[in-house]
C-alpha cells in the first residue's frame, strides 16, 4: 500500500488526464456494481502513459491490469457483451473479458488475465488493487 | 493386337526421347549464366515509395506506435528517412507517398472476411480518412517546390492496391522502385512482392522500414526479401543513384 502511494497515476474519465501522485484511480462508488470498470494510466518504464483498467468482479473481487497486449503491444478492449466476444473474437467466455483487436487474443479477467485464445504468450501486466475508505488505489 | 503392340512401342520410344530432351535441357539450365545486376540506377527511372508514414506508427500516441517504437528508435528510422527523401528529391527520384485510410463507416470492407486485418481496424474504429489518426508525418509532407506524388488512401496491403500506382509509374517510364515505411512484415512486403510481380526492379530499403515483429522482420529481410528485391541500406541506395558504386 505504501508503495502504490508514490506512483504517478492518471485518472481517465473518457479522456485520460495525468494526476498527481497519491491519487486514487477511482472512487468506490464508481465501481459499485459487478463488472463496472474505470480506465486510467500509469507511467510506464519508458516514461510513456500506460493505459490500464480496474474492474469490480462479483463477490467483491477485483481485477486490474495494463491494457497493453503482451503479444504485440496493441491496446486491448474490455468487452462485456459475450455475443461480441464470440462473434468478433471467436472465443467462448462466460464473463466479460479483455480482448485484443489486433490479433484477437482474449484474456479471462476472472482468472488473472489468463489467455483464453489467440497468440498472446501470457496475461497483460497484472496490477494490485487496494481500497482505502472510498478510494480505489492500484499499484504495480 | 500387333497394331496395338506397334503403337505401344512407338509411344514408349516417344516418351523415352521426351525424357532425354528434358534431361538435356536440365543439364543446360544448370550451366546457364546470368547477366550482371545493375550497379547504378537512373533517378529518372526510379521512384521511392513511402508506405504509411502516418500517425498510428509515427506518433507516440498512435495505436501502432508501441509495436514499432523499439525498432524506430534503434534505427533512428524517421530521421534517416527524412534525410533519404531529401537526397532522393535532390537527385530527381520521384517520391511517392502511399497511405492507408477507410471511410467513416467502413462499408468498403468485408467484416466477414476471416482474415483479421480489416476486422481489427473496424473493431478499433481505426484509420478513418480525414481524422487526426491518419495524419501524415509532418517532416515528410512535400513542400511547395517538391514534385512528390501523394496518392489517395488505400484499403489494401500493397501500395499498388487500388491506387493506380502501376499505371502512374508506367506512364512516367519508371523501371525501379525503392520501398520504405511500415511495416517490413506486412505492407512493405506486400508492396515488394506486388512490385516484383508487375515487373519492376525492386529495392527494399532496410534502414527505412520497421516491422510489427522485429525478429520476424529481420528474418524476412534476410531470407525472403532477396527473392523479390535487392535489399539495400539508405547509403547504398543513394550511392547507386549517384553512380558511386
Amino acid at each position: 500500500m505504501l508503495g502504490l502511494l508514490s506512483l504517478p497515476v492518471a485518472l481517465s474519465q473518457g479522456t485520460a488526464a495525468r494526476a498527481d501522485a497519491n491519487t486514487a484511480v477511482a472512487k468506490l462508488a464508481d465501481l459499485a456494481r459487478a463488472w463496472s470498470s474505470v480506465k486510467f494510466t500509469l507511467r510506464d518504464d519508458d516514461g510513456s502513459d500506460m493505459p490500464c483498467i480496474v474492474v469490480r468482479l462479483p463477490n467483491d473481487g477485483w481485477y486490474a491490469s495494463s491494457l497493453i497486449c503482451p503479444h504485440n503491444k496493441c491496446t486491448v478492449m474490455y468487452v462485456t457483451d459475450l455475443d461480441m466476444v464470440r462473434d468478433s473474437f471467436n472465443a467462448e467466455a462466460k464473463a466479460p473479458v479483455l480482448a485484443c483487436p489486433c490479433h484477437f487474443s482474449v484474456f479471462d479477467i476472472t482468472q488473472g488475465g489468463n489467455v483464453i485464445s489467440g497468440p498472446a504468450p501470457h496475461p497483460p501486466l497484472q496490477l494490485h488493487v487496494a481500497v482505502q475508505g472510498n478510494d480505489v488505489f492500484v499499484s504495480r | 493386337m500387333p497394331i496395338v503392340s506397334n503403337i505401344s512401342m512407338r509411344f514408349t520410344r516417344f516418351a523415352a526421347l521426351g525424357l532425354l530432351a528434358i534431361a538435356t535441357l536440365a543439364v543446360k539450365a544448370d550451366a546457364q549464366g546470368l547477366p550482371p545486376l545493375a550497379k547504378t540506377l537512373k533517378p529518372s527511372e526510379t521512384a521511392l515509395i513511402l508506405v504509411d508514414f502516418q500517425y498510428p506508427f509515427v506518433n507516440p500516441n498512435g495505436g501502432n506506435y508501441r509495436a514499432v517504437k523499439d525498432e524506430l528508435d534503434k534505427k533512428q528510422m524517421l530521421d534517416r528517412t527524412v534525410e533519404l527523401v531529401k537526397k532522393a528529391r535532390e537527385l530527381g527520384v520521384w517520391v511517392i507517398h502511399v497511405t492507408e485510410g477507410y471511410s467513416n463507416d467502413y462499408k468498403e470492407l468485408d467484416p466477414t472476411n476471416p482474415g483479421g486485418f480489416h476486422r481489427g481496424q473496424i473493431l478499433r474504429q481505426a484509420w478513418k480518412t480525414g481524422t487526426p489518426e491518419t495524419a501524415y508525418y509532418p517532416p515528410l509532407v512535400p513542400g511547395p517546390g517538391d514534385k512528390d506524388l501523394f496518392l489517395p488512401p488505400r484499403i489494401q496491403t500493397s501500395a499498388f492496391g487500388g491506387t493506380g500506382l502501376d499505371q502512374v509509374l508506367r506512364s512516367r517510364g519508371i523501371k525501379n522502385i525503392a520501398v520504405a515505411g511500415f511495416t517490413t512484415d506486412v505492407c512493405d512486403y506486400a508492396t515488394v512482392t506486388n512490385g516484383y510481380d508487375l515487373g519492376y526492379h525492386v529495392y527494399a530499403l532496410k534502414d527505412a522500414m520497421v516491422g510489427y515483429f522485429p525478429e520476424q522482420s529481420e528474418m524476412m529481410i534476410k531470407n525472403t526479401y532477396p527473392m523479390w528485391s535487392k535489399v539495400l541500406g539508405n547509403d547504398e541506395f543513394v550511392a547507386m543513384l549517384s553512380g558511386n558504386t
